[in-house]
């Protein structure tokens, strides 16, 4: 008898597959020639207003991040499973775990998965762990040649385009013979809290059926490496420990992380799957939970990954996931109306800020900084014209305490989360939205020449002694 | 769709050794550095031959005639590839980052301070950004971040005016511009051996010191100026640090292995590079030189009938030993502001013409020079006046200056009008002062900062008519002999 494979069918309208086509780019090219056209027309009405739009949006936008970052810190909504609670589970009661580990270039797996998913604390006759290797990755299946790895399978991904992570994972869940009740995806650099597994069947006992989805909290590793790594944790501890608890509690939209998302496999086809298109498949599949009716909730169990220390690296990276926001961003505004009726125009709102609203702030920085500079500098008309004084002034507050705001709660966060020695990381912060600007401006570039190329991160760049002990654990 | 570009790496964890032959990394390592020289060079020829030939007419900012040099020098610290992650469109980013940003900042500051801008030689800060992104564009932004040390010397030198003040502050003489810029080629070598073992490179150091400094001793007095500095800060740094990397058998071994990872770059990228250059070269067109230094009598000062008030001998420290600064005291005239002549004179005009933008006198802002097109004035002649118009302290006199350059005989002569901007009061026009590091960098910097009002202020037009009789006084007194020749 030959079995099937469970493919499951994203429909096109929720994929980023045809956004940005040929046509699509044409017809913004027009629109932008005209709208320069208009600005050149009517120089005294046009830029200013834009730059007041422009300037009025960020001022929303920066104030909605730290109002949720305060709500964070004052009430967390993370779902907690006691050591003692998931130990209780007998093998009996806990369900098959499907586990995906989707690796490319990764000749060091051997080690990383010994030291990180092989940790885990699970009966291996209920445990699928899937290997998901690329059919020409010849490194990693050289690597994998001699390595006694129990309860692992390795998937032979075949080649075709896109060459992206959701693509090999859906190949991996469409494997006929998979018996996961509850499916996980990790990197192969990662170090699960091994209970993590057992915590998140607990929870999903616990919580209501409208929980789709559990997010693990991530951390790194190696956060003290140098300035980077501490800036990348501070930002991350933030996002998982505190942002998106308070963004669930306000009942909006989570994007959930690269990895760590558990859920039930009935749930993940019901939705469709990843979307092989996206670079940020992760983001986009939280945005389509919601619009299901399904909520995220954070799971108080730390997976530990490897913080990018490496500039040019983080810039790659931090490009990649800003393409994949604008993707996730473009996709689901294809029809903003069915959006706002299926999630609300609050999540709506936040969404956008949540996912596009990053790079384009992050882009509009570096033009706002340069007009700064150019004003210090040389003082030229066109520059008090595009500015008139509301725009002024609210680009003067932005500037002279929602820029010290950001730092300061960036400080307290320190405080809050029990890192207080990051603390001249979230001073020196602005050099951080630097590096943000520079890869919004990668990540605009390739959403429009090189929309689904996956920028593969390097990793395994840590110093030994960088790297701290596994904690793992709530 | 999907690129099959897949951007190369090399992990820290897998700096692997090279896996090609050393001849075939020579040749590939010289071709790109021979089109990054051409680049370098070409987008701003005109710029480096006026450079050239001030520096061998005389000049004493000769730190720019081995600057490439020394640049070199210190480059030849960097021949093996930086470790890490590597990315094209990172590179391009930065570079076209960095090159809107800082060409803007150098256009604008250019516009909003020329004299200052002249002054500090703001178009070579250019010259230096194009090779920044040049060597991000080429090389990889990760090499121009490791290369820190390099664009710091660089940017300290780059700019004539910090070597020249800090020539004048020990003495101002030959010898001093000969040491100071040896003593740059010694840094140099230090920072060149930032492979070798920290023995070798302080050997190196002190050794490129000794010698360049017994060097201009011995040869200072028989070589021009530039013929010195070429030997003590071009050719013994050479020397030195060819010295030092060819004894270390560390380097000599990892100096084959230079280059093995230099990013791919398309011959678009190259082409791009090549349009910027040219467009680079067209906009940085060979400076105009003034017609000035007309030919004038040798005795015109005694002859327009002005006597020698004071002279301010510090002018030696940044004009040269023969310089003379001299104030002349112009008779006074019932209703009009009392004014001076200042002279600085010299045997070498490129000397003089290093400080032609030189502010000698005191003012609470910038204040910048303005051309003036009138045949009722010596050619060449500027003017620049403080603003009177602007709040300041008591004790300050507003001035008005008009300034030209005259030839008499074998010396040249920067010839200074002055006069005292307020009409009823006796007091003269400030004295010139020596030239500060303060004035000319902080107080602008900080003027900048404070966002002050671009206003030049009105002068009262008795000042301008006070100042247009005493040129005309002197140009009536230095017409020179029958048959002696005008112009430079």
């Amino acid at each position: 008898m030959t079995e099937t494979r469970q493919t499951v069918v994203l429909p096109k309208h929720l994929s980023a597959s045809t956004i940005l086509g040929r046509r699509v780019l044409f017809g913004l090219g027009c629109a932008a020639v005209l709208f320069v056209g208009i600005a050149f027309t009517l120089p005294h009405h046009i830029p200013p207003l834009i730059t007041l739009l422009i300037a009025m949006l960020y001022l929303c936008s920066t104030i909605d991040r730290n109002y949720l970052v305060l709500r964070g810190l004052k009430s967390s909504a993370l779902v907690h499973v006691s050591d003692e609670e998931a130990m209780m589970l007998t093998d009996e009661e806990l369900p098959v775990y499907t586990v995906l580990l989707p690796v490319f270039d990764e000749p060091a797996i051997v080690s990383n998965l010994i030291k990180g998913v092989g940790r885990l604390d699970y009966p291996s006759d209920k445990l699928e762990i899937l290997l998901l290797v690329e059919e020409d990755d010849i490194p990693t299946q050289t690597a994998l040649l001699d390595a006694d790895l129990k309860s692992l399978r390795i998937v032979l991904v075949p080649h075709s385009m896109p060459r992206t992570k959701p693509k090999a994972c859906n190949y991996g869940m469409s494997l006929p013979d998979l018996e996961g009740e509850l499916v996980t995806i990790y990197d192969a650099e990662d170090i699960p809290d091994p209970l993590q597994l057992r915590r998140a069947v607990a929870a999903f006992r616990r919580v209501s059926p409208e929980i789709g989805c559990l997010q693990a909290r991530l951390a790194y590793f190696n956060e003290r490496q140098n300035l980077l790594t501490r800036w990348f944790s501070l930002e991350y501890d933030q996002w998982f420990g505190v942002v998106l608890p308070a963004v669930d509690e306000l009942r909006c939209v989570v994007p959930l992380g690269g990895t760590s998302n558990h859920m039930t496999t009935k749930v993940w086809r019901e939705i469709g799957g990843w979307d092989e298109f996206n670079v940020t498949e992760d983001a986009d599949l939280g945005v389509r939970l919601a619009r299901n009716g399904y909520r995220t909730l954070i799971l108080d169990s730390i997976t530990l990954e490897e913080a990018n220390s490496d500039v040019v690296n983080w810039i790659r990276q931090r490009s990649r996931w800003y393409k994949g926001y604008m993707q996730t961003m473009l996709v689901h505004l294809r029809s903003p109306v069915d959006l706002r009726d299926t999630i609300g125009v609050k999540a709506t709102l936040r969404l956008i800020n949540m996912t596009g609203g990053v790079p384009l702030t992050a882009a509009i920085n570096l033009i706002f900084w340069f007009t700064m500079l150019v004003w210090v500098l040389g003082r030229p008309a066109f520059v008090a014209e595009v500015f008139p004084a509301l725009t002024y002034y609210i680009c003067l507050v932005l500037f002279i305490v929602g820029a010290p705001l950001s730092i300061f709660v960036g400080l307290v966060a320190t405080q809050a989360l029990g890192k207080p020695y990051l603390w001249w990381a979230a001073l020196l912060a602005p050099l951080y939205w630097l590096l943000q600007s520079i890869a919004a401006l990668k990540a605009l570039y390739q959403l429009i020449f090189r929309p689904f190329f996956w920028e593969k991160t390097v990793h395994g760049l840590t110093h030994a002694t960088a790297s701290t002990e596994t904690t793992g654990g709530n | 769709m999907e690129s099959s570009i897949v951007t190369p790496v090399r992990p820290l964890a897998s700096a692997e050794a090279p896996s090609v032959s050393p001849i075939a990394v020579a040749q590939r390592h010289w071709s790109r550095l021979a089109v990054f020289a051409i680049l370098s060079f070409a987008a701003y020829a005109f710029a480096i031959a006026d450079i050239l030939g001030d520096a061998l007419a005389g000049s004493r900012a000769v730190v720019l005639l081995v600057l490439p040099i020394l640049i070199g020098v210190i480059a030849s610290g960097y021949r093996q590839a930086p470790r890490g992650v590597s990315d094209t469109e990172s590179d391009w980013i930065v570079a076209l980052v960095a090159g809107i940003v800082g060409f803007t900042g150098i256009h604008l500051l250019r516009n909003r301070m020329p004299t200052l801008s002249v002054q500090w030689q703001l178009d070579l800060l250019g010259v230096l950004l194009w090779i920044v992104c040049l060597v991000a564009v080429m090389f990889g932004v990760r090499h121009v971040v490791r290369m820190w040390q390099l664009w710091l010397f660089a940017v300290c030198c780059i700019s004539p005016l910090p070597f020249l003040l800090t020539a004048a502050a020990f003495g101002g003489s030959d010898t001093v511009v000969a040491l100071l810029t040896a003593a740059l080629g010694a840094t140099a070598v230090f920072l060149a051996g930032r492979s070798a073992s920290l023995g070798r490179r302080v050997s190196a150091t002190l050794v490129c010191l000794a010698s360049a400094s017994a060097l201009t001793a011995v040869v200072g007095n028989h070589l021009s100026l530039a013929g010195t500095v070429l030997l003590v800060a071009g050719v013994v740094p050479v020397v030195v640090t060819v010295v030092m990397l060819l004894r270390d058998a560390q380097l000599m071994s990892t100096a084959t292995s230079a280059w093995t990872d230099m990013p791919h770059r398309s011959p678009l990228s190259l082409l791009m590079l090549v349009l910027v250059a040219v467009m680079l070269l067209l906009i940085n067109p060979p400076h105009a030189k003034s017609q000035y230094a007309s030919t004038v009598a040798a005795d015109w000062e005694a002859r327009a009938g002005l006597k020698e008030q004071e002279s301010f001998p510090f002018i030696t420290r940044y004009v040269g030993a023969d310089a003379t600064f001299v104030r002349y005291a112009v008779p006074p005239v019932d209703g009009m502001p009392t004014a001076a002549v200042d002279v600085i004179t010299t045997g070498r005009l490129a000397t003089l013409a290093d400080f032609d933008d030189a502010i000698w006198y005191p003012s609470s802002r910038p204040v910048e020079y303005q051309s003036v097109d009138d045949e009722s004035m010596p050619s060449g002649a500027r003017v620049i006046h403080s603003n009177a118009d602007a709040a300041t302290d008591a004790a300050a006199v507003d001035w008005y200056a008009v300034t030209w350059m005259w030839k008499t005989g074998d010396a040249y002569q920067r010839v200074t009008v002055i006069v005292n901007q307020t009409s009823k009061s006796d007091v003269p026009p400030p004295a010139p002062a020596a030239l500060s590091l303060l004035d000319t960098s902080i107080k602008p910097a900080l003027w900048l900062a404070r966002q002050q009002p671009d206003g030049v202020g009105q002068v009262d037009p008795l000042v301008v008519a006070r100042a247009d009789r005493v040129i005309k006084l002197l140009m009536g007194s230095s017409e020179p002999a029958p048959g002696a020749t005008t112009g430079d």
